[in-house]
């Protein structure tokens, strides 16, 4: 009983902490100079 | 009489474009009544009727394959029928599969388009386009944002637990999906997302279509539950259509002596954009050499291609500024 208990511990620190690595960070909004114009066709 | 095989997001655009531009059309669905349905709708501007079965479209011109993966069954058993066949699958083993069906397509005088579609499909004739900018080109990196239907969706799912490929200077490198963040900017209304690796075709059909490229990545945005959840089955029910998505490219080169980024991109509907590309490529199949096509390639009719995907509506943007 004791093992599956430790088990499920380890397992769920385990999630615990690849969810957080998964997930962590914020995202920044990049410098950005410009914008989108649209592009002409190409020469036939 | 050009077939359509499925009656989904992506079929029913493609249909929809056959039939504008005159084409008569015959559609299957696993689901009849949406074939019957989807037909009923265009049969009123032209010709458009319901398959029962695929051996419905067993000898038809050209046949243009708009479900889920995998394709390679059905590709085989058309090609094998006598038709050129337009797949618009964006799965990496079922692309590899249907890329040897090349040597046989060859001697049948067949085509069989691979990667038609959004991306891939239009980042092929973006790179393509952007390539006269420059003298030599030698990297791509396409990134995408959003999903067109149901299996389009389900598609993004698995692709961002699987591993990516990346040509790096002359090898494949195989990343875990999900990694490699990147911020990337489309063209508006969709802005910035962060994209991550995932197990795209577009590399190793543009590595196909243009043998210099020495770099080619692929990226799809995500959220953080989407990455969180990618190895875990559809937690929800995919949305019926996604909604606005986009495309882009960036490719760098040479001009002269000096380095040079150039990038274009699209903001629509991916539905649509896969729809119009299909429809585009169908429309100007005898262009194409036989055996297994990319676009972008030199054995497509890429110009043709492009300007009936412009007529179409779709608007082809390039970033002016500095990244």
């Amino acid at each position: 009983m004791q093992f599956f208990r430790r088990v499920i511990t380890v397992l769920s620190i385990a999630v615990a902490a690849a969810a957080v690595l998964r997930v962590k960070g914020k995202t920044e909004q990049a410098t950005r100079r410009g914008g989108w114009r649209p592009m002409n066709p190409p020469r036939e | 009489m050009i077939g359509v095989v499925g009656a989904g997001v992506v079929g029913s655009r493609v249909a929809d474009q056959l039939v504008s531009a005159g084409e008569a059309v015959m559609i299957f669905d696993d689901d009849p009544y949406r074939a019957r349905r989807l037909a009923a709708l265009h049969s009123r501007n032209g010709d458009a009727r319901a398959a029962d079965s695929l051996d419905d479209l067993h000898g038809l011109s050209s046949v243009v394959i708009a479900v889920g993966a995998p394709h390679i069954e059905m590709v085989s058993r058309l090609l094998e029928a006598g038709s050129h066949v337009v797949s618009c699958g964006d799965d990496l083993h079922d692309a590899e599969q249907l890329l040897e069906l090349d040597a046989r397509a060859q001697e049948l005088g067949r085509t069989v388009v691979v990667g038609a579609a959004a991306s891939p499909g239009l980042t092929g004739l973006l790179v393509w386009h952007l390539r006269e900018r420059f003298d030599d080109i030698d990297e791509a990196h396409v990134a995408m944002h959003g999903t067109g239907g149901p299996d389009c969706a389900r598609q993004h799912h698995r692709a961002l637990s699987g591993q990516s490929m990346g040509w790096h200077d002359g090898e494949w490198l195989r990343r875990p999906g999900g990694s490699g963040r990147e911020l990337c900017w489309f063209p508006e209304p969709v802005g910035s997302y962060d994209c991550y690796r995932s197990e795209m075709v577009d590399p190793l059909l543009l590595r196909l279509a243009m043998p210099n490229l020495q770099r080619v990545t692929a990226r799809s945005s995500a959220t953080r539950r989407d990455r969180f959840t990618s190895r875990l089955p559809m937690l929800t029910p995919p949305h019926a259509e996604g909604g606005m998505g986009a495309v882009r490219v960036e490719v760098r080169g040479f001009k002269g002596r000096a380095r040079v980024v150039e990038v274009a991109g699209v903001a629509e509907r991916v539905g649509q954009i896969a729809g119009v590309v299909a429809a585009a490529i169908t429309l100007q199949i005898a262009g194409f050499e036989p055996g297994c096509q990319v676009l972008g390639s030199d054995h497509c009719p890429n110009n043709e291609i492009y300007q009936a995907v412009i007529g179409a509506g779709i608007r082809v943007h390039r970033f002016v500024g500095s990244l």
